[in-house]
């Protein structure tokens, strides 16, 4: 608890709220006459104690036993005890005796929503009836719920598993929240639904985070450290670690509730994935989780063909610059989370399997040692970046280290859907000794984990994130801001099924289980609606007992405002090289799309007309006394390539620059005319101006209007 | 002639959506792309969806700033394509109300050649091709107020003389700081950017900003140059007096002044020239893998050249093809 305490000494002044604010309501979210400010208090304190900022990027064990909950209330200051304080607020004998904590997590909710979920009270309460879970006078190991009902309201009957499910529910709202926050709050340890015991689906939650107790994890590092000497791959899968555990005869080094579980065939896997995790983030320090300083994670970078590093830090003061040992330096790249790393030298296949750490004051920058670096498309820098897991769906660079190999070529075979094959292309980035496949993806989830499940080993620890709770993704939002749940008809998002034990639930959308989606339901995967040919309007999913509820629409409700338009922009005549957000007079002037109005005036100079191409002949008469015959040309020849059908064509287009005249065309003997900028005849002076003249006074009687008479006219006169 | 409208294909869908949103985030356009893509079940290549955006572009859908992550829908147009016998392009903003109208007019009088774009394997389809075949101009004008939407006399011609000439941008600083290491120079030879230790010689170089934005910059006599990517592709080509642009005129008699522009892959146009030669056909480039280059049909010479100029080429001109008789035109 030591290292612990002095975290706490510096959160306690900076983000516990005083007596006196919690007075004045500043804080307070209106529990008013129901959820009092002892209970905030504890939610606050828990809060930053667990899932504060100084655990991102490391595994985070939501860990209480009485030794904890003494140390907490006495260090921040809490007059209460956290189970007479969640007591308080029970509504025993009712059917929902956590009805009022509930109501205040929603409440809290309004006010900040990505804020942690303001349950932690009573889930904390849960793990410690869990840490309690051993043999003693009153309760066998195994009794979980009277301990449970005794620790809050004193018998160890008034609150059995009938009431539990709200509990169980909320340890998966948490776990749901603390993946959306990517890693930012801590990596989560809650396990997912599929990976609990059936007969602990509900208590195995609050049981995961009791595995391991404070001492044990001070103890892991020795113990780390003890197996690296020895020069093994690192890391090693969790069930590697736990074995050498019982080989090394290292139990005694840990806690009794630890050596429960790794004798229990239901927990040892639970355990196994739990050490794995920490293993995998160890980044070789003293302490498995530093705490009151600053992580920054150096991730892997493929970009323009070389690999390098760049950090990430998910703290909330950012500085631009921060100088470490070693001269290596870090600035910030924009107004990211990611930093340009100098002078540390580029990955290599040494220092990505031993792992680098770099100190500096208050921060440190590290990267565990790893096998098996898996990169995917990081939309902020636009580059392939290392990441901690698969995503399926998502294309991947996987490098492997040789240790590592066979379990890569083994994972691939079983669950890749592209990029099996290594890629033998010898690049010179790839580092000495590894392989390289590319792209490689996954498009069912499920399979991607039953295949994780199966090869373990170097590979064991990629699993994506684990899906606590059925909600939509993606699709064609058409009103985000006033209604988040408004699709395009035809565009409807796809529904997240949560890692359930089951497995056999059945995916209802309004209310029937749907033939087509055949065997895309499966749990932890994503099943398209879109293709369903869903009917504009309001729709149901429901899926293991919950219902999320959508609507469809063909078009805008409200015709939003554009906020900002993109064009090309033109200044005296010219347009910018690319387009740009239009301000002011560019807004008229500029191009938009095919609409380039604004910028030309009509090409008045220039005219096109259409000539019938079943004219037995067409002739322009031009006012200076020339005389042209038009050819019928051939069709366009992209017609025959592009267009389905060719068209009917009954014209052929003529265009005439720079010139006026009449257009006349002679149909079944009658002749008919247009006026091409036609102006005032002036024949005279012409190659040969009585083949004009002949041409006009054979269609004189091609228009009515003055303009032909004028030339019919000339025509006389010359022809005199 | 006439065809519905399939607004229930992807492109079709997507330009639904462009058009009923009409703005946003271009990154949040990538991922609507990207995201009914996949729940199609169809396996994009890498860029598929920045593919598409350009490809949306280029047909006059929307218009895109990528420096600002914004996008928005461009208004619906009517334009005549240059020497095409009487067909006019529907393009831009194709709302639910607008599709209604185009469908109603379809039915009624209007003669609507709808053709649905056909992707290359791993790219996303476009919205579908709409032409509308004209018998003389008045009635043109008075089809585009029909439907509620701009008349442009020929879009083509008009982009022409707006082109805007390759040349050096304003003076930049050269690569440095942090982001030095990102470095790397366009090689006309291998027809890409490589990896590059130092900037001691002219060329066109490319690395990552401050914020990580990707920088191209041109470098002339020791001095370094903005330009945009396209734009300093050509210039560096046309240091190395090397040519990417052919044009082939139509076989068929009286279509000497039309043909196709061949344009090398490894130089793509610029997006305003592009967008340019698309719009004489309103289809999007037919790509050849085996040729390396993408083909822009129905593009008059005096439009080829104008390309040509603006980007510092000379245009080679292909011989004309022996006409062919008969096939589809007969």
């Amino acid at each position: 608890m030591a290292a612990r305490c002095l975290w706490r000494d510096q959160a306690k002044h900076k983000t516990v709220p005083s007596p006196g604010e919690m007075q004045t309501g500043r804080r307070n979210f209106s529990f008013g006459d129901r959820v009092d400010h002892s209970y905030e208090a504890w939610q606050e304190v828990l809060a930053e104690e667990f899932f504060g900022c100084q655990h991102a990027g490391h595994p985070t064990l939501f860990y209480v036993d009485d030794d904890v909950e003494q140390e907490l209330r006495h260090g921040y200051g809490l007059e209460e005890p956290l189970t007479q304080c969640v007591g308080r607020f029970l509504r025993l004998g009712i059917a929902e005796p956590y009805g009022l904590l509930e109501e205040y997590r929603w409440r809290r909710r309004q006010h900040d929503k990505d804020g942690v979920p303001a349950f932690l009270p009573l889930l904390a309460c849960s793990v410690i009836a869990a840490s309690r879970m051993v043999n003693d006078r009153n309760h066998r190991a195994t009794a979980y719920h009277a301990r449970f009902s005794e620790l809050l309201t004193g018998d160890d009957k008034r609150l059995g598993s009938q009431h539990y499910e709200p509990v169980s529910r909320m340890w998966q709202v948490l776990a749901s929240w603390q993946h959306s926050q990517k890693g930012a709050r801590g990596l989560c340890t809650i396990p997912a639904p599929a990976d609990l015991p059936s007969n602990r689906s509900m208590i195995g939650f609050a049981q995961s985070q009791a595995l391991l107790s404070g001492a044990d994890r001070t103890f892991m590092p020795k113990f780390f450290r003890s197996l690296r000497e020895h020069g093994t791959t690192w890391p090693l899968p969790g069930e590697t670690l736990l074995a050498q555990i019982e080989i090394r005869g290292m139990e005694r080094h840990f806690s009794k509730g630890f050596r429960n579980a790794l004798h229990e065939e239901e927990f040892r896997p639970l355990l196994a994935k739990l050490i794995g995790n920490y293993a995998a983030s160890w980044d070789g320090s003293e302490e498995l989780v530093p705490t009151g300083v600053t992580r920054a994670e150096l991730l892997v970078r493929l970009d323009a063909g070389r690999l390098g590093w760049v950090a990430r830090l998910r703290s909330a003061e950012q500085k631009q610059r921060v100088e470490l040992k070693g001269g290596v330096v870090l600035e910030q790249l924009g107004d990211t989370a990611y930093y340009e790393v100098s002078d540390l030298p580029a990955p290599s296949a040494e220092s990505l399997t031993r792992g680098v750490r770099r100190n500096g004051e208050g921060l440190v920058l590290s990267r565990p040692a790893s096998s098996v670096v898996v990169l995917s498309r990081d939309d902020v820098l636009g580059v392939w970046a290392s990441t901690e897991g698969f995503r399926p769906g998502e294309a991947h660079v996987v490098l492997a280290a040789p240790a590592a190999q066979r379990d890569v070529q083994r994972l691939l075979d079983k669950a890749a859907t592209s990029g099996r094959k290594a890629d033998t292309g010898k690049l010179a980035w790839v580092p000495q000794g590894w392989s390289l496949h590319k792209p490689v993806v996954f498009d069912s989830a499920v399979t991607l984990r039953r295949a994780l499940q199966e090869v373990q080993g170097a590979v064991g620890l990629l699993q994506p994130p684990a899906q606590f709770k059925l909600r939509l993704e993606g699709g064609l939002k058409l009103a985000p801001s006033l209604d988040p749940y408004l699709y395009l008809t035809g565009g409807e998002p796809q529904v997240v099924l949560p890692d359930t034990t089951e497995g056999t639930d059945v995916l209802l959308v309004d209310g029937e289980a749907r033939a087509e989606l055949g065997m895309a339901i499966a749990a932890g995967g994503a099943v398209p609606l879109a293709g369903l040919g869903l009917e504009p309007g309001r729709h149901t999913v429901n899926y293991a007992g919950v219902e999320i509820e959508f609507a469809t629409a063909d078009q805008s409700v409200v015709e939003p405002k554009i906020a900002k338009i993109c064009g090309f922009a033109v200044v005296d005549g010219k347009a910018f090289e690319s387009s740009s957000v239009l301000e002011g007079d560019a807004l008229t002037t500029g191009i938009i799309g095919a609409d380039c109005a604004g910028a030309t005036p009509d090409d008045e100079t220039g005219v096109t007309e259409l000539c019938r191409r079943d004219a037995d002949e067409v002739l322009f008469a031009a006012a200076d006394g020339r005389l042209w015959t038009l050819e019928r040309p051939e069709h366009p020849d992209w017609w025959a390539e592009r267009l389905p059908d060719t068209p009917l064509s009954l014209h052929f287009e003529a265009d005439f620059h720079g010139i006026g005249g009449w257009l006349l065309e002679r149909r079944n003997g009658r002749w008919t005319g247009s006026p091409v900028n036609p102006g005032t005849p002036k024949p005279a002076h012409a190659a040969n101006p009585r083949a004009w003249a002949c041409a006009v006074l054979n269609a004189h009687q091609a228009s009515d209007e003055p303009l032909w008479a004028v030339y019919v006219q000339a025509a006389k006169e010359l022809d005199r | 002639m006439t065809e519905p409208i399939r607004s229930n294909e992807l492109g079709g869908l997507l330009l639904r959506w462009l058009s009923e949103s009409r703005s946003g985030k271009a990154s949040a356009l990538r991922d609507g792309v990207r995201g009914q893509a996949h729940a199609r079940g169809l396996e994009l290549k890498e860029y598929a969806d920045w593919n598409w955006m350009r490809g949306a572009t280029a047909l006059g859908f929307i218009d895109l700033d990528l420096r600002a992550d914004r996008w928005s829908v461009a208004p619906p147009v009517l334009t005549r394509l240059p020497h095409a016998d009487g067909l006019a392009l529907l393009t831009g903003a194709r709302t639910a109300r607008i599709s209604a109208h185009i469908a109603k007019a379809a039915q009624e009088w209007m003669e609507l050649i709808s053709v649905p774009h056909r992707p290359d394997a791993g790219e996303v389809p476009l919205p579908d091709t709409l032409l509308v075949q004209y018998e003389d101009l008045k009635t043109l004008r008075d089809t585009a107020e029909s439907l509620g939407v701009r008349y442009v006399p020929c879009a083509a011609r008009q982009l022409a003389e707006l082109l805007p000439q390759a040349e050096l941008g304003c003076e930049a600083a050269p690569p440095g700081g942090s982001t030095a290491n990102t470095l790397e120079k366009y090689e006309p030879r291998l027809q890409r950017f490589v990896a590059m230790d130092r900037d001691d010689e002219d060329g066109l170089y490319r690395w990552r900003g401050a914020d990580y934005a990707r920088l191209t910059r041109v470098r002339r006599d020791g001095v370094f140059h903005a330009v945009e990517r396209e734009a300093g592709i050509y210039l560096e080509l046309a240091r190395h007096r090397i040519s990417a642009m052919r044009w082939r005129p139509e076989s068929g008699p009286g279509r000497a002044g039309v043909g196709r522009l061949f344009v090398d892959r490894y130089a793509p146009l610029p997006a305003l020239h592009e967008r340019a030669a698309v719009l004489c056909s309103g289809f999007p480039p037919s790509t050849s893998r085996q040729a390396q280059t993408r083909a822009y049909d129905n593009v008059p010479r005096a439009l080829a050249d104008a390309i040509a100029a603006s980007l510092c080429q000379t245009l080679e001109i292909m011989p004309r093809p022996a006409a062919t008789v008969g096939g589809r035109t007969k």
